[in-house]
């Protein structure tokens, strides 16, 4: 078994999962991405995947290996379809067993994150009204040589285009791991600027920047440690983040006074934070928050 | 000249028309080779758009080509 690879056939989860047993392991989470019929406002009718496969390859075991060293679980594995795939059908597959719940979620989360960002595997959508294109491409070619950076240069911007649809397929609802923007990586918006919302078409340049917090630490990968200047941000989002930040990990470092004290204590954190230096927040932002906030209670 | 070998995916594939071409070129950099690919095949995509893989590995776009270097370039990747 390869920790990741690619499969031209459907997958069924059965084996897989088997694949993960591991007698350390109190835990298991997996991830699968689902072939959907619509996308960015378009009804989608089927999908057809293209790798690289030479380095997606390796891309992904790196990968895989960075989250088995980062979270200490016990196995994981990727595997990905390749070809012509049908509604509903298993696009991609993510596994992970580990000692506790914490490190399987949160390994898994990253392995899928960075496998979306980092391997280089294209993804063609054939829409219902008989044409198609490539994701992440199309519009790319259509700005002709607008050309932009994807890489670690580009500028602060962390606020998606406001009032825009937003061209990803995935928009994931708010988590405290990744943020308000989710996988969209939002400090590496190319450069011209914040108003264009294609995070998502910027694939693989996008460093990861949401981290995933285990404990009281925030895993950041790679390509953040190593290449990302944390920028300024004028729109004083980073206040925000930081002030979020400390927010989540508040409860856990309150440990042994009770998760309720916890969460008091980082509310009154937020309230302080707001009152001090937060600019006004917009409706949609507020509600933003008031999710964020939400999904820590649980 | 340097003869190389150019591999192309997704996107890249379907505007040069091809799957792979050896090019015998006289680009000394990944990003010189792909400025004159870009004009003889009408590729769309900006070099900022891409990254480029050489002999099976993520590479600077100013890193010198050598003679057999098989060359990627990769545009904006969509897994998942």
């Amino acid at each position: 078994m390869r920790a990741f690879q690619f499969s031209d056939v459907p997958l069924a989860a059965g084996p897989l999962i088997a694949s993960l047993a591991d007698p350390a392991a109190g835990g298991f989470a997996s991830f699968e991405g689902w072939v959907r019929d619509h996308n960015d406002g378009r009804a989608v009718r089927s999908l057809e995947y293209e790798a690289y496969a030479e380095l997606a390859v390796k891309e992904g075991e790196r990968i895989v290996a960075e989250a088995i060293a980062r979270f200490g679980v016990r196995r994981a594995r990727c595997v990905h379809r390749v070809g012509a795939l049908a509604l509903g059908e298993i696009a991609v597959w993510v596994g992970v067993s580990a000692p506790h719940r914490a490190e399987a979620f949160a390994a898994c989360r990253y392995i899928i994150d960075e496998v979306k960002h980092r391997v280089p595997i294209w993804k063609k959508e054939h829409y219902a009204s008989g044409d198609s294109g490539w994701v992440n491409c199309e519009r790319c070619a259509a700005d002709g040589l607008h050309a932009h950076e994807h890489g670690g240069a580009a500028p602060a911007p962390a606020r998606r285009a406001r009032g825009r649809p937003v061209t990803g397929r995935s928009r994931p609802p708010v988590l405290p791991e990744a943020g308000r923007d989710g996988h969209a990586r939002p400090s590496a918006r190319p450069s011209h600027g914040p108003r264009r919302a294609h995070d998502e078409r910027a694939g693989h340049q996008m460093p990861y920047r949401g981290g995933v917090t285990l404990g009281s630490r925030t895993w950041r990968s790679h390509a953040e440690e190593t290449e990302l200047p944390a920028p300024e941000e004028a729109t004083g989002s980073r206040q925000e983040a930081r002030a979020a930040g400390k927010a989540r990990q508040a409860p856990r470092q309150q440990d042994g006074r009770g998760a309720a004290e916890g969460r008091a204590m980082s509310k009154g954190m937020d309230r302080k934070k707001e009152s001090r230096k937060k600019p006004a927040r917009t409706a949609a932002e507020k509600r933003a928050a008031k999710q964020e906030k939400k999904a820590l209670r649980r | 000249m340097t003869n190389v070998t150019v591999q192309y995916f997704a996107v890249l594939r379907e505007q040069a028309g091809r799957s792979e071409e050896r090019v015998a070129t006289d680009a000394a950099t990944a990003a010189a080779l792909y400025a004159q690919l870009q004009t003889r095949h009408g590729l769309r995509l900006a070099r900022t758009q891409l990254r480029v893989a050489i002999n099976g590995e993520f590479a600077d776009w100013d890193a010198p080509l050598a003679e057999g270097a098989r060359v990627v370039f990769i545009p904006p990747v969509a897994g998942g």
